[in-house]
């Protein structure tokens, strides 16, 4: 079977693999690369799961051709935290905005996304922020107010 | 989020002294969740891994008259085509596991398909895509049957046969008979003596459970002879269970890696994927992955049985409920799953948290050419809830009350009995609906904002009155219950069996017998079935309990997972006594 | 049997290998394309990736206005002078996906997909089509007449700037983010009181947006008043035959349209 090389940037490193010329690049990032932080949760882009940046803007990986990514810069859940948690991640894990975990990653890359394009969201567009990405054990409210704890210390710290 | 705690009302019910109900604290594995490191089964990979996908039948209800894979035989990557004939065992039934019901659903169906999605095939190839490619190379040949998709037009007579384990399209409950019947009082004297009678038919769709992680599994040989499998089940070690039998192997030769599951809501314990991801391994000797994709979770995976609900009360003028009827059809989908179960759970949930002297339910698991249904979030309470809930408004309005008022009256207090002759305890219901009417700004009357759980219940309301049963013979008022340990060992003392210890038992129990099986059949929900899962079922094994299905050498090797030992009654925990300090 | 892609540079030859090959299909933001491709449609065994600047263009300047079939919602929305599509834009999936999702996709998003073209039927919008140089541009409804032949591969969108009201709106389960029960969008064009010209779209009613020629009849050279607002809520389905599927019947469509037409139209009149 044919297979092409695929080069980019993987949160910060470079990346080459080859893949299948249709591969999604959730299979690749996954089956490839190895960066398991992006789930697969529907193959249809319905439930953020598996949502990464490109170039800084939010796609879901599992309905973007991987060879669409072709030397731009990818960013994962594995790229927001080195040393350091981010601090949505930390406010995720105190205010109980992860149950099974699954949806946790998709919603991550989700609020940074936003708390990068829109320090001052307020709730509603917490919401919209997140409304691709679903979660079947939280009922949203626990994962919308460690959003909005983050933005207000970011705030704070900007201050 | 603000909590408020009523500890007030459950003041005797133990010492107010744990160190972490009520406060916020961290899951234990939650820096895996935010990190995105928790091991779900998927985050495995293996060199060489394969990759199963099902040919899926196309129709409800058909004959599978001829299966032609030679050209996905020849097909790139395709590595091994499984049919029924592979599987070693391929008749199940989940809860064969605990004696409850008839093996009756193949993993790849052979001579016929009964819902639309029934597996035929499973090939095994190299990549997603080529197994893709493989399925629709794949011709059957069907002769279309027909079917039928309704729970009531499946039992009248002449429906089509959905399942040839149950020909009539009803499974069959402890001591063969077609329903699980709650007997209390007489409701026909009841509805003689109402003022009102207030009748309502109810339904509710199927519910997919709608993990966001899919049903999925995979295998992969291990030394020794054993296979490894990592897996999202919800139910470790009855899917172990249920896969040894399966494969006719020792449960000991397989080692199941699971526990970390990204959602399941009770659409993860089927076991769908382990014993064909596992049977690929043995074949191949390779590792083999299994997961649903979407399309098959929403078709495929079982999800919590549509229902239809008949209701009936007799009403007094001021707003007592002195008789309440019910017939209930689940639909159990082509094959039994829980439902079964959830019929018996749903039966000790009847009829509602009401004191009612006269109670009569009658509860169907029908077949239709429906997806097969299984455990979702309260299945078998949550359906029955909504109709009795909508038949309440609809009593509230006959009578003229209010709907809080007329949910008021008839509340369960504290020492009423039950329609399973069991004691009403640590009541608050009153109180709940009193809190709702607040922050509602319902205005309730002084009189129903007085009214509490403590005061008014026992006395009359505790009484049991004579049943009237089905051959027209009467069990006497009082008849009250044998605790369970006395005839079955192993039971959960606390939970016991509501059995006469004098009257005619019923008629539909086979003569040869014993009474306490007649009698569970009878009257209630087995009572060791109200907890979920395995390790409580495992213990009921009811005595008329047809032969085990498990003829097999797996299902001997394998006992029930019955993950708490209950061997013994143990100690009764009663729900009044103080269980004390157990931490410190 | 896998899956090719083919990368292409200009539209034109994507049209040409379109209309050649039954199995190729032009990939856009791939959210809905990508789901067949992953779910492994036998029917889709190309995709075709076109890396042409003139997909990407906007011309939003003056009354003309040309936007690329390329152009995601998310680059809709960052153009102040197309503040007339950003309603429509907005509702179409969340952030992700419209960084993902295309003008050029959208028109082809089956129900109940597809709420911006429910607003470009509105507006008249027209569309160029690739390879077929000199062809005039087509209106977008034309484009969802036709059936069975391999759909032509539009190039850009062509917008007159609308004069008058516009209306949009979009009834959903769930909100923000759901799949649209109805969508319903309304153009008026009003002048010495009468109105010259309605046009009121409806998606999600059917399998792709229609406009709704009885109620275009019923307001047609007629003051915007009760009487018209009751005639065309009555007109409104009339030839229309909505359609029932998991997310609501088609009843149940057709009283939301009514509902909805006659609120919109009231808050037209009044403003």
């Amino acid at each position: 079977m044919a297979q092409l090389p695929l080069q980019f940037r993987l949160n910060g490193s470079d990346v080459a693999v080859f893949a299948d010329e249709a591969d999604n690049l959730l299979s690749v990032l996954r089956g490839k690369v190895g960066d398991l932080t992006p789930k697969f949760g529907c193959g249809q882009g319905g439930c953020g799961a598996c949502m990464v940046s490109v170039d800084g803007k939010t796609v879901l990986s599992c309905v973007t051709l991987a060879q669409n990514v072709q030397g731009r810069d990818v960013e994962s859940l594995a790229g927001l935290s080195g040393e350091q948690l981010d601090p949505l991640q930390t406010a995720f894990m105190d205010g109980f905005a992860a149950q099974c975990g699954y949806c946790t990653p998709g919603m991550i890359v989700a609020a940074r996304a936003l708390l990068r394009r829109n320090p001052n969201p307020d709730r509603d567009d917490i919401v919209e922020a997140i409304s691709d990405n679903l979660c079947r054990c939280t009922g949203y409210e626990p994962i919308i107010d460690a959003i909005q704890l983050v933005a207000a210390q970011e705030r704070g710290t900007r201050a | 989020m603000s909590v408020e705690f009523r500890k007030d009302l459950f003041a005797d019910e133990r010492d107010d002294d744990l160190n972490e109900v009520g406060k916020p604290t961290r899951r234990q594995d939650i820096l895996g969740h935010v990190t995105g490191r928790s091991p779900f089964f998927d985050d495995h990979r293996f060199d060489g891994m394969l990759h199963i996908r099902c040919v899926r039948s196309p129709y409800h209800h058909a004959r599978i008259r001829n299966i032609d894979t030679s050209r996905a035989e020849t097909m790139p990557g395709v590595v091994r085509i499984m049919r029924g004939a592979d599987v070693p065992v391929n008749l199940n039934t989940l809860l064969s596991l605990l004696d409850f019901g008839k093996d009756d659903e193949p993993v790849l169906a052979v001579d016929k398909v009964a819902y639309k999605g029934e597996p035929v095939l499973a090939i095994i190839a190299e990549s997603e895509a080529q197994a893709h490619d493989a399925v629709n190379a794949v011709r059957v040949d069907y002769e279309e049957l027909p079917h039928v998709l309704d729970v009531e037009e499946a039992i009248k007579p002449g429906a089509p046969s959905v399942n040839l384990t149950y020909p009539n399209n009803k499974f069959e409950f402890y001591g063969g008979t077609d329903k699980q019947k709650l007997r209390f009082g007489d409701v026909e004297t009841g509805f003689a003596r109402a003022d009102y009678i207030v009748e309502g038919r109810y339904q509710m769709a199927p519910i997919e459970q709608a993990p966001i992680e899919p049903n999925g599994a995979i295998a992969l040989p291990e030394t020794n002879d054993r296979w490894a499998c990592y897996t999202s089940t919800q139910g470790l070690f009855f899917t172990l269970g249920t896969a040894a039998k399966l494969l006719d192997v020792s449960s000991s030769r397989l080692h199941f890696i699971g526990g970390t599951v990204g959602g399941g809501f009770g659409g993860k314990v089927d076991g769908l994927c382990e014993p064909l991801a596992i049977l690929g391994a043995m074949l191949t000797g390779r590792p083999v992955r299994y997961v649903l994709d979407r399309a098959e979770e929403m078709q495929v995976s079982a999800p919590r049985s549509a229902e239809v609900w008949y209701i009936k009360d007799g009403l007094a003028s001021d707003g007592r409920i002195i008789a309440r009827q019910f017939t209930g059809y689940f639909d159990s989908g082509a094959y039994t799953r829980l439902t079964s179960y959830g019929v018996v759970k749903c039966t000790g949930h009847l009829p509602g948290p009401y004191t009612i002297p006269n109670v009569q339910s009658d509860l169907y698991c029908v077949y239709t050419n429906r997806t097969p249904a299984t455990a979702m979030r309260g299945f078998g309470v949550t359906g029955a809830d909504f109709a009795i809930e909508r038949h309440m408004d609809k009593g509230a309005r006959a009578v003229g009350m209010g709907p809080l008022e007329f949910r008021l009256i008839n509340a369960y207090r504290d020492g009423d009995m039950k329609a399973h002759r069991r004691l009403a305890g640590n009541c608050a219901l009153i109180e709940s609906i009193q809190a709702a009417a607040a922050r509602a700004n319902y205005p309730l009357t002084s009189e129903y904002m007085q009214m509490s759980s403590s005061q008014g219940g026992g006395g009359e309301r505790a009484q049991i009155p004579a049943t009237r049963l089905q051959d027209g013979s009467e069990l006497p008022a009082g008849t009250r219950r044998i605790a369970a340990a006395d005839h079955a060992p192993g039971l959960i003392p606390q939970v016991g069996v509501d059995v006469p210890v004098s009257g005619k038992p019923s008629t539909s129990a086979t003569p040869a017998a014993p009474a306490p099986a007649q009698a569970q059949t009878q009257f209630a929900a087995s009572p060791a079935m109200r907890g979920y899962g395995a390790s409580s079922l495992g213990q009921s094994a009811p005595p008329p309990a047809p032969p085990p299905p498990a003829a097999t050498p797996a299902a001997e090797a394998s006992p029930p997972p019955a993950a708490k030992p209950q061997g013994s009654p143990g100690p009764r925990y009663s729900r009044y006594s103080k269980i004390g300090n157990r931490r410190r | 049997m896998t899956v090719q892609v083919s990368s292409l540079s200009t539209v034109d030859s994507a049209a040409r290998l379109l209309s050649s090959d039954k199995t190729a299909r032009m990939l856009g933001g791939g959210t809905l394309l990508m789901q067949r491709v992953n779910a492994g449609d036998p029917g889709i065994r190309k995709l075709v990736r076109v890396d042409d600047p003139a997909l990407t263009d906007i011309s939003a300047g003056g009354a003309n206005i040309s936007i690329g079939a390329g152009v995601t919602m998310s680059q809709l929305l960052m153009k102040p002078e197309l503040e007339f599509l950003h309603s429509a834009a907005r509702c179409v999936g969340g952030p992700a996906i419209r960084n993902m999702a295309t003008l050029g996709g959208n028109l082809f998003a089956r129900a109940p997909y597809g709420d911006l073209a429910v607003l470009l039927v509105a507006l008249g919008a027209e569309v160029s089509l690739a390879g077929q140089s000199g062809s005039r541009p087509v209106a977008i409804e034309r484009l969802f007449e036709r059936s069975g032949s391999a759909p032509p591969l539009v190039r850009a969108v062509n917008i007159r700037r609308p004069q008058g009201q516009v209306m949009f709106h979009k009834m959903s389960r769930m909100n923000p983010r759901g799949p649209a029960i109805v969508t319903l969008a309304i153009h008026l064009d009003q002048s010495a009181g009468r109105i010259r010209e309605a046009r009121v779209a409806l998606g999600g009613v059917a399998d792709r947006p229609c406009l709704s020629m009885g109620a275009a009849r019923a307001m047609g050279n007629s003051r915007l008043d009760d009487a018209t607002i009751e005639r065309a809520v009555t007109d409104a389905m009339r030839g229309i035959e909505p359609r029932t599927d998991a997310i609501a019947s088609g009843w149940y469509r057709e009283q939301m349209v009514q509902v909805h037409l006659r609120r919109a139209l009231t808050q037209m009149a009044g403003g």
